[in-house]
This record gives structure tokens, C-alpha cells and sequence, in this order.
């Protein structure tokens, strides 16, 4: 009993990380209609940035945080302005193919900056841990659940409440209303692939602190956060969150019954089955 | 007689190779409600699409002292030239709230937003019950007038409303066609109404214009064209 329950925080901490990975990934595609393939390197930058803020300067790498997004922000912002701008709104294999450019292209700069060494993110108290229940929780797994599920969050209500949020909403449900209304398509895309960017950025500094680094980690993130953005829905980043838990959950429950290298066929797996069930996502509204 | 507010002169318009609008003058002054009628094809909504700035065009268009024809759609709604498009265009999946409050994107000064808001629910007090609800489940007439809602919250000078009437009942349609007549007398707007429902656009019309095939075939009083037996015969079938 014990060890279901261990099982189950596991899977809840590591989905709230999943929640968070997903949720630029769906912001992007919802908006700009576009499936961003180099979304896993944003985070592998991101987890970068919070590395070498944190050895290098020396900051707690939970505050490093929003500065490691900040940079990534920046980056995505630059990369929509003068690269993505020209394709937008052009056929999805396109922007499947420039995106993927751009994966390769982070990929390897990567590896030649940073080298292929595998890092840790690793703060004094990385070690420590309470007792939930009979469960152990080490502080970083449950800080980066809090604080995955609090930028998650503070999205949704930016979406809902904020001037620029309603433009976002605006823009993807109907972009001839909103041009009509005065808003500028360009920056508006550009703040959103930023705002997507940088919410990778995020989640990547947090992947730092309970997983290992190296240049090659986007790929497969990029695939899981597909499957969640998938399973979650688009339209509502409340989805990514339902999305994230629920494939953290599975994950870690089929790594424990079945082996750990199944994992990957239990997530794809559902995402096959969702996509055939419920194609709009679970939370998804249908038409 | 007041002063001109919008001015075209010798406008083209089309897609690609395909003229849509060729030569068009009219003019529409301070003050005013316009129809300008045309039936199926005949340009209506290329017009507005070219005075909004959506479609590249040849000739003149001045609007409230500007020459408009060169300039981006952004800066010609900012002048004060806004439409209601056809079809509503109304974000959906969004409160009635969060459409009006679009309407009112440029505006960043929040108590300006708010007493335009104020304005509106002035004029529809049921958009202000219900504002909290989702723009997609209101009826057709209800999501038409958040249409023109959401363009008041613009606070336009020009309103141009394309094809108001199209799917609604005539009841509501006159509705509709009373309030764009509070919106001229009580808030000074001027309205340009293009319709294919020539009944009902030149009901509450001061001038109305014929378009046929992109060009201004008729123009004059709204009664005297409701009277002229060619725009009798053509568009009545009487």
C-alpha cells in the first residue's frame, strides 16, 4: 500500500513538470496554429541557462528560473520575428520542416558550446526530503510540482484576464475579427511563440533540478509534450494540466508493474487511444 | 449641407488579375446613414474590404481629412473607420465581455474602456445581463448586435456595416436597423450600411447608392430610389 501511494506522488510531481513542458507547446500550436518541433530544445536551453546561472552565478536555481525564461524568451522571440513570421500561417509540413531546422540547429550548438556531458542541476538541499504519509517527498520534486503548477496556472488566468491574454485567445479563434479590432498579427505571434518559448525555458530549468542534462534531451520531450498537448486539448491550458498528471501517473504505475522500459509505449499508447476516442482531448470541447 | 467624412473617388479593387470594383465614386457625409445596395457579386463586400484596407486598391479614398488609400488597415481603423463585417466574425468561444472589450484593443487607457462599456450597455441593456455568457450561444440577431457592439466600442466615426440583415427574421432585422438609428442621433455616428436587402437598407437611409457588377449604377434619396421603377424591377420584382 505504501508503495502505491510512493508511486502515485511520484507520478502527480513528475506530471506537474509534464503539465508545465506542454503547455507552451499547446499555447504555440492553438495560436499560430503551428506544431513547434523545436519546443524539447527550448527546454534543454532553458535547463542550461539555469545551470550556469546556478554555478556559474551562483544563484538559487529556483530564482534563477525567471531568469533562464527571460533569455529563452527572448530567443523564441527573435526566432518568430525574423524566422517563423515568414511562414506563418503557410501549410503545416512547412513549419513542421523549419521548426525542425531549428531543433537541429539548437541541438548541436548545444553540443558544441556545452558539450555532450551529462550535467545535474544540483542546490545544497537536493538531498533532503520529508515524509508525506509514509511516502518520502524530496523538497525539489515537490518545489518544482509547486511551481510548474503555479506558472500553469498564472498563464490561465494571463489568458483570461490580461489585455494581451485576450488578444491571444482573440487572435486564435478568429484572426480577420481580430485584425479588424487593430491587432498586429506579427507581434502578437511573436510575443506568443516568446511566451511558449519561454514557458519551455521554465519547465527545462526544473527537468535540471530532477534529471540529468545534455544536448539531446529535446527530442523526446518534444514528443511527450505533443502527446500531452494531445491528450489535454488545445484550447484550455486547464487541459495540459489534467494532460500532464494523468501521463505522469501512467508512467510511473507502468514503470513499477511493468518495467521502466515501457514507459514510452504506455504514453504513446494512450495518446493513440485517445486520439481515436476523444480526438478533441480530454477537457477539449467538441465543436 | 455638413462635411464629407468619407470621399472615393475612382476606386478599383480585386484579387490578383480578377477586378472586382472598377471606378467607383461615392460619398459619404458627417452625420449620415448610407445604403449602398447591390445584389449577389456585385462588389459589397470587396468595397469593404478595400476601404478597410484589406485588399490592395487603385484611386482615392479620403477619410475625415486623410488619404487613406495607402495606408495599413491598423491605421485606417484607428482613424475611426470600422466595420462590422458580414458573418459577424464574432469570437466565439468568448464572453460577450471579452468580444466588446476587443473591440476597444487600442484603447490602453482602462477608464476609457470602461465608460465606453458603460455607453454601450447603455444602448443594449441585455448585453450587459448576459455578458458573462459565451458569444457563440446567443441567436442570430443577438450575435449581431454584439457585433455592432463590439465596432461601437471602437468609437468609430464611420461605422460600416456589411450585410446585417442576411439569415435574420425582418422582426429583428428592424430592430437592428432602430438601433443603428440611436447609434447616428444619440452618439453622432455616421453609418454606412451595405446591403442586399434594399427594402430594409434604404428604410431608414438619408441617400442610397446601386452597385451592379462593381460600379454605381443609381444614386439619390433613399425614398426616391425605393420609388425608381428600374431599382423597383431589379431588386423588388415589382
Amino acid at each position: 500500500m505504501d508503495l502505491i501511494w510512493q508511486i502515485f506522488l511520484n507520478g502527480i510531481f513528475l506530471g506537474g513538470l509534464y503539465a508545465l513542458m506542454a503547455l507552451g507547446l499547446a499555447l504555440v500550436w492553438g495560436v499560430l496554429n503551428i506544431v513547434n518541433l523545436a519546443h524539447g530544445a527550448f527546454i534543454m536551453l532553458g535547463a542550461y541557462a539555469c545551470y550556469y546561472l546556478y554555478t556559474g552565478g551562483h544563484i538559487d536555481p529556483f530564482l534563477a528560473l525567471p531568469l533562464a525564461m527571460l533569455i529563452i524568451f527572448a530567443l523564441g522571440y527573435l526566432i518568430q520575428r525574423f524566422v517563423l513570421n515568414l511562414i506563418v500561417r503557410s501549410a503545416m509540413f512547412t513549419t513542421l520542416l523549419i521548426t525542425f531546422g531549428i531543433d537541429v540547429v539548437l541541438t548541436y550548438m548545444a553540443q558544441i558550446i556545452f558539450t555532450a556531458d551529462f550535467k545535474t542541476i544540483n542546490p545544497p538541499y537536493a538531498g533532503s526530503n520529508f515524509q508525506l504519509f509514509g511516502a518520502t517527498v524530496p523538497y525539489v520534486q515537490m518545489f518544482t510540482f509547486v511551481v510548474a503548477l503555479a506558472v500553469t496556472v498564472g498563464l490561465s488566468v494571463f489568458l483570461r484576464r490580461a489585455r494581451l491574454g485576450r488578444a491571444i485567445r482573440a487572435t486564435a479563434q478568429n484572426l480577420t475579427a481580430a485584425r479588424l479590432y487593430g491587432v498586429n498579427p506579427r507581434t502578437l505571434y511573436a510575443i506568443t511563440f516568446a511566451l511558449g518559448a519561454a514557458l519551455a525555458g521554465g519547465a527545462g530549468g526544473l527537468y535540471g533540478m530532477v534529471s540529468q542534462i545534455n544536448p539531446y534531451i529535446g527530442a523526446p520531450l518534444t514528443a511527450k509534450s505533443f502527446a500531452i498537448a494531445i491528450i489535454g486539448g488545445l484550447d484550455n491550458p486547464l487541459g495540459v494540466i489534467v494532460g500532464g498528471l494523468f501521463l505522469g501517473l501512467v508512467e510511473s504505475f507502468t514503470a513499477l508493474y511493468i518495467g521502466p522500459t515501457y514507459t514510452s509505449v504506455a504514453s504513446f499508447g494512450i495518446l493513440v487511444l485517445v486520439l481515436i476516442i476523444r480526438p478533441t482531448g480530454i477537457l477539449g470541447r467538441t465543436a | 449641407m455638413s462635411e464629407v467624412l468619407l470621399g472615393v473617388d475612382k476606386l478599383g479593387a480585386g484579387y490578383g488579375d480578377m477586378a472586382v470594383l472598377l471606378d467607383m465614386s461615392f460619398e459619404v457625409r458627417q452625420g449620415e446613414i448610407v445604403s449602398l445596395v447591390g445584389s449577389n457579386g456585385a462588389g459589397k463586400t470587396t468595397l469593404m474590404r478595400a476601404l478597410s484596407g484589406l485588399l490592395p486598391r487603385k484611386g482615392s479614398i479620403r477619410f475625415a481629412g486623410s488619404e487613406i488609400s495607402g495606408m495599413a488597415a491598423e491605421r485606417i481603423f484607428s482613424l475611426g473607420l470600422v466595420q462590422v463585417p458580414e458573418g459577424r466574425q464574432l469570437f466565439g468561444q468568448m464572453s460577450v465581455l471579452d468580444n466588446l472589450l476587443m473591440g476597444a484593443y487600442l484603447c490602453r487607457d482602462k477608464k476609457e474602456e470602461k465608460r465606453r462599456l458603460e455607453r454601450v450597455f447603455e444602448l443594449f441593456p441585455i448585453l450587459q445581463e448576459r455578458r458573462s455568457q459565451r458569444a457563440g450561444v446567443f441567436s442570430g440577431g443577438e450575435q449581431q448586435m454584439i457585433a455592432i457592439a463590439r465596432a461601437l466600442m471602437a468609437e468609430p466615426r464611420l461605422l460600416m456595416v456589411d450585410e446585417m440583415s442576411l439569415g435574420l427574421a425582418p422582426v429583428i432585422v428592424d430592430k437592428l436597423l432602430d438601433a443603428l438609428v440611436a447609434i447616428r442621433d444619440e452618439r453622432g455616428v455616421t453609418v454606412l450600411l451595405v446591403e442586399q436587402d434594399v427594402f430594409s437598407a434604404f428604410s431608414i437611409a438619408d441617400r442610397g447608392y446601386v452597385l451592379e457588377l462593381g460600379k454605381i449604377v443609381r444614386e439619390g434619396n433613399a425614398e426616391e430610389l425605393v420609388e425608381d421603377p428600374e431599382v423597383r424591377r431589379a431588386y423588388l420584382g415589382i
